[in-house]
């Protein structure tokens, strides 16, 4: 099983927070100001599709937007693997950082 | 008009969100169709390569095998297409300039990429996919 890349990370993480309201345009905004750079919808979609495939995200498509003109959102929804994939990365990292004597810069 | 365009290269989420949030485009459709830009340069680059250290044409075919394995690697028709006739057209350019260059007509060079042309839409609209790239 290949660990979760920074980015899966913190897409799952972003899908999570967003809820119900986890599509295409809420997912980019999140996803640049937690990680104050620019992301583009490409980045975003790639990775959405690769999770989805490994099952560890579902999605639905949503009612058509005039907004979108007449394109329906899809949304995205953290399944229960990708939940655990999460905490399994987080007590990974956590392990690292705790054997590590990395001090605060002064 | 545009739309139709940005369909050739955008999945029709990215399209939606993209006319949502009022971004422009380019950007997008420029990282969509990075990967294929590169590779039909790299491609190109091999062709032209192997065209001056083999002397026997057929050795072309081996590059133009990498290239459709390549095109695998790509989902989309139009990134697909862009690949193949990106290398296509600078191996071409540099048979075209190059010291053993015939002179052909228009119509000479027209039909030969023309062919290319349809060479390589065939391969794109293969059914086959070998796995997506991050941006692609």
């Amino acid at each position: 099983m290949r660990p979760l890349g920074e980015f899966e990370r913190a897409v799952l993480l972003a899908v999570i927070r967003l809820g119900d309201r986890a599509y295409g345009v809420s997912i980019r905004e999140e996803l640049e100001k937690r990680l104050a750079r620019a992301v583009s919808f490409g980045a975003v979609y790639t990775t959405l599709d690769r999770l989805e495939e490994k099952g560890l995200v579902s999605s639905s498509r949503g009612e058509p937007t005039a907004a979108r003109g007449g394109r329906a959102k899809k949304f995205f929804h953290v399944e229960a693997a990708g939940r655990a994939r999460l905490e399994h990365a987080r007590r990974a990292s956590n392990a690292i950082w705790a054997i590590t004597p990395l001090r605060e810069p002064r | 008009m545009r739309e139709r365009l940005l369909k050739l290269v955008l999945s029709e989420e990215i399209i939606g969100d993209l006319r949502e949030s009022g971004r422009p485009a380019t950007r997008e459709v420029l990282i969509a169709l990075a990967p294929a830009i590169a590779f039909g340069m790299l491609g190109g680059a091999a062709l032209i390569a192997i065209s001056i250290v083999c002397r026997q044409g057929a050795y072309v075919l081996y590059v133009y095998g990498a290239i459709a394995i390549g095109m695998l690697f790509l989902s989309r028709f139009t990134a697909r297409l862009t690949l193949f006739m990106l290398a296509t057209i600078i191996f071409y350019v540099r048979l075209a300039l190059g010291p053993h260059a015939g002179s052909l007509s228009f119509l000479g060079h027209a039909w030969r990429l023309g062919l290319m042309l349809v060479i390589g839409s065939v391969l794109s609209s293969l059914p086959l996919r070998r796995a997506k790239l991050r941006a692609g």
